[in-house]
Parts: structure tokens; sequence; C-alpha cells
């Protein structure tokens, strides 16, 4: 009898246990929708979501609407640059098929799947700035807000200016960014060098994407896509070794029709089953983003984008 | 002088015996799995750009009295191409010391633990699947008084070569009435309950998530001469992944029940087992990733050996599914019609899962459901997952040749089971034989001849087409103990595009000496599922030489 005892008493401690070490929540779940107070510096950290994604990876979707649900909640402080690099999910059906016929794909995109092996660990995945190069930075898409939050806790050492005169598809984009701090003034070793990388990307492009659930849609919003990047894949040196307030300035002349050519070639020529069919580029729709990032470790530091033509 | 000698040795040798004693025992054992990937374009193999890949393991254990201590030593320079390729370097990801004192056993480091069949704890390890959930922590056990067995752990589970943000805390009671109470009846009763709590940070402004998520189960064992009954309930608190996105964030409970139950007697054997499944998938973090998985849901489904009978494999669907399976062996008696002079054995199996009704338990702001578990019996209305009847027959011809045969038929739905959009390829029904014949030529000389069919019918409405009909062949040659060497070639004769119209033709050869093994293989292996035990990785294609060596001491 004393055994049941203890086990009863086992069986209730197991109990209160339960009761006392579990959170479980009630409505209303969506606590805040979007009460972010607007940042009146002049700078503000900014964070860059790749996403990494391909118009037939049916879980893929899911990623975009995270990243939609992220922008609309921290405004334009979440930038996003949406890859569709060359392996399976982003591969086109020849031109006379009726569906996925777009190439997505760039020879930029390519070459930073090369680096941070996205594809390999399996799509939708992206990285959040960067951060955890490289072991922890394929992150899942329910992994990204929480990156997301210590990034932005972090006081920003750069701020950028971008300002674009294109219209018609010629013009100039100035890129100016200033240091807000004092970088690598004191240090004899472990200097940090520092790359800026111009890219354009384009909202707004409709065409097929599949879906778990919904099949395969044909006027599928595709945004934030990749289209060139106009100072190579892993960008210029801005240099090491900043005082506060240092500024360093370039212009990049930009030509659509010669960028678009140029993924075409791409398309057709270096890609597996690449069909050329990957222009129609709407200036209108289109962003320019710029992130500035840290050699040694790879992790973004600061970003901005603006609009590429209305200025 | 020979009186002495023997004399000293009849003296000494305890000691020798007892300093070995002392010093404990080292035993261990080492495996390495190299290949080589080249293009072949024909089944979208694509060569390594590193040529060869290998992936290598070292297990050593220390023993001695009450204490264990042991480690694993990994390399993955780099990883085969079916493995993550976040198992990447070299390291020693798995260590441990554990000792037993006065009924106290206590382990740090590296465990693996399951509670219960596993609904709420399994971390565990499987090479072939690429699995490795091993808790890094605290684990105790203790047997306060007889027939209570306590386990209680707290730990963060491994992830490839890190460890997931979630701490997983977990206390197993199993309760041995019969052993507690001395009863010596023909029924005994073995009780058990267990709890797991994750604790992960919520830094979600959008959301307010919970940061304790508790999962915990109750089992119920009774076992009544031939028959066994087993059954346990489990049940997660509110779970949601941490998304940004409103849709993303299911605030539902999750729930699960098994029920199995078996009769044993001579000559035959039934089992029947059951489960239904909701919202069940529980992860050492938020994130619906398939890397945090902690815990198990057993499969309902036979695991067949031959490889056309497995080429569409059931994998359990943790957020919704209601199955069952029933196995049903028997053995004809020798010197009987039907049984010859050894006997025949039959094994009839069906195995069927389904979706639940309404789909799985859903809650947020703006909608909610709830699973009915009794409504999912009705299964007539809810989408196929996989549905699996088939027929075994073995039979010893005479003291030369052994006789398998397996008849079965099957359905497969592709897009649920594989992630595919709906409507892709829908169900695959196939019906499928196997024929297995052995002959032992003479003394440790044995042929083996394996010829497999398998005739696929695509589903009507799907939109896309699945690989069609199969041969395969395999024959296979024993001298035992030291040698063997096989072949064997799938042909993919009816696949809907000529161009996959292809053999995979594989080959091996194998030497077994003492403690190690050594087998070289070549050949082309297709894309694929495979399973063990209803846990399934993506294989894909490829084609080279592989080499596995595996030794133990």
């Amino acid at each position: 009898m004393k055994h049941l005892k203890y086990t009863i008493s086992f069986f209730l401690g197991i109990l209160l246990f339960n009761i006392t070490s579990c959170d479980v929540v009630e409505g209303p779940y969506l606590i805040d929708d979007n009460t972010n107070p607007v940042d009146t510096n002049n700078f503000v950290k900014k964070v860059l979501i790749e996403d990494f994604t391909g118009h037939r990876c049916p879980n893929c979707p899911a990623a975009a609407e995270e990243l939609a649900s992220l922008q609309n909640f921290y405004g334009d402080k979440v930038i996003g640059i949406a890859i569709h690099p060359s392996s399976t999910f982003a591969i086109p059906d020849p031109l006379n098929s009726s569906k996925f016929t777009y190439d997505f794909r760039t020879e930029f995109g390519d070459d930073i799947d090369n680096i941070f092996e996205l594809t390999t660990v399996g799509l939708p995945r992206g990285m959040v700035n960067r951060t955890g190069f490289d072991t922890e930075h394929q992150l899942g898409k329910d992994e990204w807000s929480s990156v997301i939050q210590t990034e932005l806790a972090k006081s920003p050492i750069f701020g950028i200016t971008l300002s674009s005169d294109v219209s018609n598809g010629n013009g100039t984009i100035s890129v100016t960014a200033e240091a807000l701090t004092n970088i690598n003034l004191d240090k004899t070793e472990e200097i940090e060098d520092y790359n800026i990388v111009i890219c354009l990307t384009e909202n707004g492009i409709i065409e097929w994407q599949k879906d778990n659930t919904a099949g395969d849609i044909e006027e599928y919003e595709h945004n934030h896509v990749l289209r060139t990047i106009l100072n190579t894949t892993f960008g210029e040196s801005m240099g090491n070794s900043f005082v506060d307030g240092d500024i360093w300035e370039k212009d990049y002349p930009v030509d659509i029709t010669t960028l678009e050519n140029a993924n075409e070639n791409y398309s057709l020529n270096t890609l597996f089953m690449g069909n050329g069919n990957s222009k129609g580029w709407d200036e209108n729709n289109m962003e320019i983003v710029v992130y500035i990032y840290n050699t040694n470790n790879y992790e973004i530091v600061q970003v901005e984008q603006i609009h590429l033509t209305n200025h | 002088m020979k009186k002495i000698l023997l004399l000293s040795f009849i003296f000494i040798s305890p000691y020798l015996l007892l300093s070995q004693n002392n010093l404990g025992q080292i035993n261990g054992n080492f495996e390495t799995n190299l290949q080589s990937y080249t293009d072949d374009p024909s089944i979208d193999a694509i060569a390594a750009d590193e040529v060869i890949l290998n992936n290598a393991y070292l297990n050593i254990l220390y023993t001695k009295g009450d204490f264990t201590g042991g480690l694993r030593y990994e390399s993955y320079l780099n990883a085969l191409q079916d493995y993550d390729s976040r198992y990447q370097g070299n390291g020693i990801p798995y260590r441990f010391a554990r000792y037993t004192s006065d009924g106290l056993d206590v382990t740090v480091g590296n465990y693996y633990e399951q509670f219960g069949s596993g609904l709420v704890l399994r971390s565990y390890e499987d090479k072939g699947l690429g699995i490795d959930n091993s808790l890094d922590g605290v684990r105790l056990k203790y047997v306060p008084i007889n027939g209570l067995y306590v386990t209680g752990l707290i730990g963060k589970s491994r992830t490839y070569f890190e460890y997931s943000k979630g701490i997983i805390r977990g206390a197993d009671a199993e309760f041995n009435i019969n052993e507690a109470l001395k009863l010596e009846g023909e029924t005994s009763y073995i009780l058990g309950g267990s709890f797991v709590s994750r604790f992960q940070k919520d830094n979600n402004p959008a959301f307010n998530l919970p940061e304790n998520v508790a999962s915990m189960s109750a089992r119920l064992n009774i076992m009544h001469g031939g028959f066994n009954y087993y059954g346990e309930y489990a049940y997660k608190i509110n779970d949601p992944v941490g998304s940004f996105s409103f849709d993303e964030n299911n605030y539902s409970t999750g729930k699960a029940i098994v029920n199995n139950l078996t009769y044993s007697q001579k000559g035959l054997g039934i089992t029947i087992e059951s489960h239904f499944v909701d919202h069940m998938e529980f992860r050492s973090e938020r994130a619906k990733q398939k890397e945090f998985i902690i815990n198990y849901i057993p499969t309902l489904s036979k695991n067949h050996a031959y490889t056309l009978l497995a080429l569409y494999p059931c994998a359990t669907q943790p957020e919704g599914e209601f199955g069952f399976n029933t196995n049903i062996f028997y053995k004809i008696p020798k010197n009987t019609l039907f049984g010859g002079k050894y006997g025949t054995k039959l094994n009839l199996n069906f195995a069927r899962t389904n979706s639940i009704e309404g789909g799985n338990s859903y809650l947020n702001d703006s909608s909610s459901h709830t699973s009915n578990p009794f409504k999912s019996i009705s299964i007539k209305d809810e989408t196929l997952y996989f549905s699996d009847f088939n027929l075994e027959i073995n039979k010893k011809i005479n003291k030369k040749v052994n006789l398998n045969l397996v008849l079965a038929k099957q359905k497969y739905n592709k897009d649920v089971l594989e992630g595919k959009t709906i409507g892709e390829y829908g169900i695959v029904s196939s019906t499928i034989a196997v024929a297995d014949v052995s002959y032992k030529i003479k003394k440790g000389h044995t042929i083996r001849l394996e010829l497999q069919e398998l005739l696929s019918k695509d589903d009507v409405t799907a939109t896309n087409h699945a690989d069609g009909d199969w041969h395969m062949v395999l024959a296979e040659y024993t001298i035992s103990p030291n040698w063997f060497f096989a072949i064997q070639d799938m042909y993919n004769y009816g696949n809907y595009d000529e161009e996959k119209q292809l053999h995979y033709v594989n080959t091996s050869i194998g030497f077994m000496k003492g403690a190690n093994r050594f087998e070289i293989g070549y050949g082309k292996k297709r894309a694929g599922i495979f399973c063990v035990g209803g846990i399934c990785k993506e294989v894909p294609s490829s084609n080279g030489f592989s080499l596995n060596i595996s030794s133990n001491f």
C-alpha cells in the first residue's frame, strides 16, 4: 500500500510540474499589428532578407508571404531580395510549354548560392543579413523573425543615401555611404574590410508559381526578384578605416537593355535548360538595393533601398 | 619446477584478471563510406566537385565497473550527396559519461532517450537517414521502489554540428504493477506517464508566443496469456511556429492516440495497430523544420525489404492522419497437404492511412477547427494517403531450396507523402510481385535469385505521370563465411518518358573476415525516397563507385 502512495504522489508531482511549467496562450494571439514607432534618426539600422526561392518550389510562396508580413510589420527597415538559384526549382520549361517558361535565374544569384549553399539544404531558405556564416546562416522562414529582432537592435555603423535619375532605360544611380562611427581606427589586427554591392530588383512580375495548396498558380506576383548586380556579385571595397562622418561616394550608369541582354546571354549560353526568356524588365517596378558587408564574415551591416525611377 | 610454475600461475591469474578489470575495458567500432560521383545526364546525376565524398565514424566506449564513458568521432569530408550538407567537417559531436551508484543512474553529455512509443520524445540516431538528434545535458534514472522506473532529463537537441535553441526538459515514470505489488497473476499491467517541455524565448513582437511548450502522454500495457495490449494518449499544448504571417501560426493543441493489440501462439500471430494523430509534431525549436523534430510517430505499414515493394513507402503525417495496420502470421503445420515436409509460413498484411476529418486542428484569431478522433474512423470520405495489401508465402521446398513469394497491391498518395502540389501526381496504384529463390549448391555456397515486377497505374486526374512499370532482377552468390557477390538490375521499362526507360545496374562484392567487413560497389542509383520505420529522406540519383569498410574491436 505504501508503494501505491508513493506512486500516486509521484504522479501528482508530475501533474503539478505540468501545470506550473507550460504557457497556454489565450487569444488574441496577434498582439501588435504594426505599432513600431517611426524612427526619426537620419539613419536607422536596416535588415536584408535574401529569400532563396523558385517557381517550381511548392513551399516557397509561404516564405514570400513571411517576408511580406515582416515588411508589413517593420516597414522599410526590412528589405528583401528574392534569389532564384539555378538548381532544380528555378529551371524553366522550354518556350513551347504552357507553364513555367520564364527564366528568373541570374549569374549573380548563382554565385551567391555557390558561396552560401542554400539550395543544398532545400528551399525555401533565407539569410538574414548573412549572419551566422558558415554554420547557422541557412535559415528556414520561421527562423527569420528572431534574427531580425537581434539585428535591428544593433546600432548602424554606416548610413546609405541613394538617388537615381533613371528614365526610359537610362540614367545614373548615385550612392553615398557615411560612416556613423569610427571604424577600425585603433585596431592593428583583425581589421574589417567593407564591400558595397549595388543590386537591381523587380517587383510585380506576374508568372507561374507552384503552391502546395493552390496548385499551379498562373498569375502569381513575384516580388523582389534579383535582376542584376551593377558592381559584381561581391561588390567593391570601400576600404577598412573610417572616421565618424567619412563619406564614400560613387555613381553608376545604368542601361537597362544592356543589363537585360547580359541576363539573356547567361540563360542561353551558360545555364542548364536556359531558354533566354528572362527579359521584359519594367523599370517602373524596379528597386535599387545597396548593401555594405564585412568581408571577414560576410555579415551585412547596412542596407538601403529606393525606387529606380520617378525621382 | 613445473609445479611451482603451475602454482604461481594459479595464484597470479586472478590478479591478472583483476588488474585488467581495474583498467577497465575499451571497445568500439569504425565505419567508413566512400562514394565517387560522376555526371550522368540520363538520370540527372551530378558529379561532385570533390569527385569523391566520404562519411566516417568511430565509436569508442570505455567501461569500468559501474562507469561508462564514450565518444564518437564523425568525419564528413565532404558529406555524401544524400546527406544534408550541414554535416560537414570533422568533430566529436557525441561524448558522454555515465555511472550507476546505489540504483541511481547518472548520464552527463550526449544521450539517446525514448519515452513510451516516442510520441512525446524520441532522441535517436539513424545513419542511413542522416538523423542524429541526441540530447546534450543531464539525465537521471532511478528506481525508488520495486517496479517504478523514473527518468528525468534536461538538454539541448543536436542539429548537425550545432544544438538547437530550445531547452528540453522531460520526465518519465513507468510503473510495473506486478513487480511493485509482487503479483503473480496471469495478467500483468504496466502504467506509464511522460512529460516533456521546451523553453524558447519569445522575441516575436507581433504575436504572443508560448515560451514553455509542453507535451505529455499516458500509456497502458496489459499482457494476458498470448494477448498484449498497448495504448498511449499524447497531448501537446499550443505550439505556433513563431512566424509573422497570420495564417502560419497555429495555436491549436495537438493529440495522438495509439492502440495496438497483439495475439500470439505457436504458429499464429495477429497484430492490429492503429493510430490517430493531429498536429503532433514536436520540435526542439518552434520553426517547422525536420532537423528539429524530437518525437516519433510509428508508421503503420509493413517494412518491406524487397526494393520494388519499398519503392513507394509510407511516411507518417504527424500533422494529421488516421491509420491501421493488421498483420497475420500463420504457419501451416508440417506434414499436411499445404504444409509439406517443412511447413509453410504465411504472412497477410493490410495497412491503410488517410486524412483526418476536416484536416488537422487549427486555431488562430480568425478561425478554428478541432478534429474529432471518432469521426475519423469513418474512412470512406477521407483522402487516402497510403494502402498496402500483401501476402507473403515462405516455403522451404527441400534441404537445398527455399522459396519466398510476395504479392502486393499498394496505393500511394505521392502528392501528400512527398510534399508535391496537390493534383500533380495524385494516387499511384501499383501491383507488385516478388519471387525469391535461394539454392544451396554445396556446403557454404548459396545462390539467391530475386525477380520483381511492379505494374503501376497513374491517377487519371493527375497532371503528371509517375515512373510507371519496373522489372528487377537480383542475383547473389554467397560463399560463407567470407565472400558475397551481387548484381542487380532495375529496369524502368514502363516510364512514360521514353528517355527515362533506363536500366539501373548495381554490382557489389563483399569480403568479411573476423571483425572486418569490406564492400565495393558500382552502379547507378535512382533518385527516390528512402525510409526507415516510416521516417524518410529524399535521395538524389547518383552514378559511381562505393567503398564501405566497417570493423569493431
